[in-house]
């Protein structure tokens, strides 16, 4: 009998302790602390949708759930791939059933840095950002309120809703979650970063530090448009890629014939993994992409005054090269929390 | 310790007494026990005949509609005295369909009433600075079914218009139209002198008239059967056509 007193004592006490450990480790799991990287700004947040690990967690399941698209087929992750930096190999992405969507899937690294969302620059915040492909005919072609009756039917969704939320899955917690997933997409550890940003000088080597001097030069003036620590200024460029439009760009939205064929400056971060390029994925790899700014465009009347062609010897051609390809953050992809 | 506990609810009192000061004195503000209403009825037409969904329509220049979709943002009710005091129904918009033919709309004091306004379509400040993802599921502004909002842009789908048309009355439709109208440019303003004096338990009607078959004025039914946002194209022409298809009586 003497020995089942200890023994119960141990029991009581490995309970207590793991008790207090799941409590301690909730607690930790809902604490996020949204680290501005060095020489970032201050990021867009919104105060209706603080930020926790939980939330961060559920959002992340979200994106990587079919259950969003019509057929329970395609996800948000099918379109944007972690490896290529949330970006898709595809020039244009396959949606439901096989249909294509409009335009190439951008990267989706620092969008808590984004003033607003689309190549046309229509959506003012993540939150509604994502009901563009969820609703898409051509992507995920399902409606938002349809993917949350789904989500209202799953025990281990409605569970999770309660744990973040304290409610059940409707549209408002739904948008919350997967955006705060998005926000925390962070790509800050590029070796340019650590040349530019966290004081190690020989992060670059003198070939790709030529490469960014080249980059920011008067002739090529790369950084006119693709500026600051997101290499993008956000404004709404035509670059001369055709001569003829097919798609209106930021007149679709302005319907005025000046924007015609205009789109959002793309960030370049992780450009080496992110193409093929442009809004339409013409485009396959960075040497095409010099060779049409080195041409200076097809001449669209739209198209921008800062595109006026260069010339390039090959030696600062494999320079400036060397240098888009220091923009690659491998612990971004390669990292498991993502 | 009697000490603490006696200091403890000391403050107690000292705090519930400061926390009623800003209270209305019950005697010099009495709170009016019965108010008055606004009561919204809707006459869904097409001509003269009763409109549906799913039924067939002659316009004038011999083609058959039939109409899938048909949907429109009306709110910011607001009502002005004689000294242009302005009531508002805060939080008062309706995704009206043709299958709701009334809504209250909320109270207001028994009073004298001059004029009553109203919109077709969603206010600027609430067009640009929300999304339907800011609104609860269920309000008539958070995302629907069949969705009010253009998901790759900002703003709300004022009044949407879908269906088919038989150009030649044949009994087989040619092709489909499709009408989403909004963009702040686009609101329709309404508005009715009411000059009504409105006692308590009283309803203030108003008689909201929408002639579907007028969208179709001017519009060339071979080439225009596609219009979104605005103000260029067919939209400039259902804009001036909707100040036709809505009248508040």
């Amino acid at each position: 009998m003497s020995y089942k007193s200890p023994l119960l004592l141990v029991c009581g006490l490995f309970l207590v302790f793991s008790c207090v450990n799941e409590k301690i480790e909730k607690a930790q799991k809902s604490e996020y602390v949204f680290e501005i990287p060095p020489g970032f700004s201050k990021p867009y947040l919104r105060e209706d949708n603080p930020m926790s690990q939980s939330k961060i967690d559920l959002g992340k399941k979200l994106f990587f759930d079919p259950v969003l698209s019509l057929d329970s087929s395609i996800s948000c992750g099918n379109c944007h791939r972690p490896q290529f930096a949330y970006s898709d190999p595809n020039p244009i992405s396959p949606g439901v059933d096989g249909k294509l969507a409009k335009r190439n899937a951008p990267s989706l690294s620092n969008l808590a840095w984004h003033p607003y969302f689309f190549a046309e620059g229509g959506s003012p915040n993540l939150e509604s950002q994502m009901l563009g492909p969820i609703e898409d005919p051509d992507e995920m072609a399902f409606s938002i309120v349809k993917a949350v009756d789904r989500l209202k039917k799953n025990p281990e969704y409605i569970n999770l809703f309660k744990e973040v939320f304290k409610d059940s899955p409707s549209v408002y917690t739904t948008t919350r979650a997967i955006a705060a997933f998005e926000r925390s997409l962070i790509s800050s550890n590029s070796r340019f970063d650590k040349f530019a940003y966290q004081g190690d000088k020989d992060a670059l080597s003198p070939e790709e530090i030529r490469g960014y001097q080249l980059f920011t030069s008067d002739s090529l003036k790369c950084n006119s448009c693709h500026s600051g620590f997101m290499f993008s200024n956000f404004s709404f460029q035509n670059n001369g890629i055709y001569e003829v439009y097919e798609d209106p760009g930021r007149m679709r939205i302005s319907m005025d014939d000046k924007d015609r064929g205009k789109f959002k400056v793309p960030s370049l971060r992780n450009i080496a993994l992110t193409g093929p390029y442009m809004h339409d994925g013409s485009f396959s790899n960075l040497e095409e992409i010099i060779d049409h700014y080195s041409k200076g465009g097809k001449k669209h009347p739209n198209q921008s005054d800062k595109i006026q062609g260069f010339k390039l010897s090959i030696s600062d051609r494999q320079a400036l090269l060397k240098f888009l390809n220091s923009l690659r953050d491998s612990v971004f992809i390669g990292d498991e929390v993502y | 310790m009697k000490l603490l506990k006696f200091g403890f609810l000391g403050a107690l009192i000292i705090t519930s007494a400061m926390a009623c000061e800003d209270d209305p004195d019950p005697v010099l503000n009495p709170v009016t026990e019965e108010k008055a209403s606004l009561h919204l009825n809707i006459n869904h037409k097409f001509n003269t005949d009763s409109f549906s969904l799913d039924q067939d329509f002659s316009l004038s220049g011999g083609e058959v509609v039939k109409f899938s979709t048909a949907q429109f943002y009306i709110g910011n009710f607001r009502l002005m005295d004689d000294e242009q005091n302005v009531t508002a129904f805060s939080d008062s918009y309706i995704l009206a369909t043709p299958s709701i033919k009334d809504m209250e709309i909320g109270e207001m004091e028994a009073m004298h009433y001059h004029m009553v306004m109203t919109n077709i379509g969603v206010d600027s400040a609430t067009n640009v600075g929300f999304q339907p993802i800011d609104f609860a599921d269920g309000h008539p502004l958070s995302a629907q079914l069949n969705n009010m909002w253009w998901s790759w842009n900002a703003g709300y789908i004022f009044f949407k218009l879908e269906g088919q048309i038989d150009r030649d009355a044949d009994g087989t439709y040619d092709d489909v139209f499709e009408y989403h109208i909004g963009t702040n440019q686009n609101i329709l303003n309404l508005q009715k002198m009411v000059h009504s004096n409105v006692a308590a338990g009283e309803k203030l009607e108003l008689n909201l008239e929408v002639d579907y078959a007028q969208f179709f004025n001017g519009i060339d039914l071979n080439l225009e059967l596609q219009g979104h946002m605005g103000p260029i194209g067919v939209v400039s022409k259902l804009k001036t056509n909707a100040a036709l298809a809505f009248s508040l009586n």
